[in-house]
């Protein structure tokens, strides 16, 4: 992937992953309630806990999509003062 | 083999060592040791060193990396979420200076399971491996436990209270005697899957002197086993890569 994608990436996943993070569930069902998922999924029923979780797990994504547009812009200034 | 599976496997075995050397500390200074709570802390610090393994590449500055952002995301975690076991009976990992201590346990997870594929000296090579595959080991067999436990209907605040330090110290220290004895065999032998064999049955051996449960010995050796599957396989193609 180019790095311009891995950018795009990592400011969607992170905007999305800080979205369910950090904001607070009143918050989200404020602005609509279908942002919560309150649906059962196989039995297990999806938590407030479960989107904390899955916020996290896109914020993971996101840093590493960052790390890996610094690191592509570190390796091609290398390549370029060769 | 793929790259995909080795690093799957490495940032799998990295995981679970931090989280076994984690749990032992938790279980020997009173702090709860929980299945859910292991569970998030595991997919937590796994995705995070296997998406930075998978994308970004196995190395020094990778390996500080995974350190410090893991145990970071791990705490913003516990910040955010709600409590789910009463706070008041259970000590839960959640102040701020355990980020340190996660930190440093992951560095030593990261770093052994790297050593033991990619370093020269044979001495701490071989110190790598026991260290890694006895922790992998351990967090295998309190994973088992605790997993048992939650089967057998045991309730969460139950399974808190009897996850202590005695149950986890006779198998920690027969995964470790099992898996030495095993290394110092092959070195005599230079026989493949004698160290495993050797191992897993003498962490069996022990585990059915001392504690004298059939099932539990029987699972320590399928578990030595599956450790040195898991390790061997990513080293096999860390090395070659």
């Amino acid at each position: 992937m180019e790095k311009k994608n891995w950018l795009i990436l990592a400011i969607i996943t992170g905007i999305v992953g800080s979205f369910y993070e950090f904001v607070p569930r009143k918050t989200i069902k404020s602005i609509a309630d279908f942002l919560l998922f309150d649906v059962n999924v196989m039995g297990h029923r999806i938590r407030h806990n479960d989107l904390i979780l899955l916020g996290a797990v896109l914020l993971i994504i996101s840093f590493v999509s960052f790390y890996k547009v610094y690191k592509l812009g570190r390796n091609s200034k290398i390549i370029k003062k060769e | 083999m793929s790259k995909l599976y080795s690093n799957f496997l490495f940032s799998f075995v990295v995981a679970v060592v931090m989280n076994a050397l984690d749990m032992v500390y938790h279980l020997a200074t009173g702090w709860a040791v929980h299945l859910n709570y292991v569970a998030i802390k595991l997919t937590v610090i796994f995705l995070t060193v296997w998406m930075i393994t998978q994308f970004i590449g196995l190395g020094k500055e990778e390996g500080i990396v995974a350190s410090i952002f893991g145990p970071v995301m791990f705490y913003v975690y516990y910040v955010f979420a709600g409590a789910t076991l009463n706070r008041e009976i259970f000590k839960l990992d959640e102040q701020f200076w355990f980020i340190f201590l996660h930190i440093a346990f992951m560095l030593i997870a990261y770093f052994t399971a790297w050593y033991f594929a990619k370093g020269e000296k044979q001495l701490l090579r071989t110190i790598s491996f026991v260290l890694i595959a006895s922790a992998t080991s351990v967090a295998f067999y309190v994973l088992f436990i605790m997993i048992r436990w939650r089967m057998m209907g045991v309730s969460e605040d139950d399974a808190a209270t009897l996850m202590t330090f005695k149950l986890v110290i006779i198998p920690a220290i027969a995964f470790i005697i099992g898996i030495s004895a095993g290394v110092v065999l092959e070195k005599f032998t230079k026989k493949r899957f004698t160290d495993s064999i050797a191992a897993g049955l003498i962490s069996e051996a022990i585990i059915l002197l001392l504690l004298l449960d059939f099932i539990l010995g029987f699972i320590a050796l399928i578990i030595v086993l599956v450790s040195y599957y898991i390790i061997h396989t990513y080293k096999k193609n860390l090395v070659e890569a």
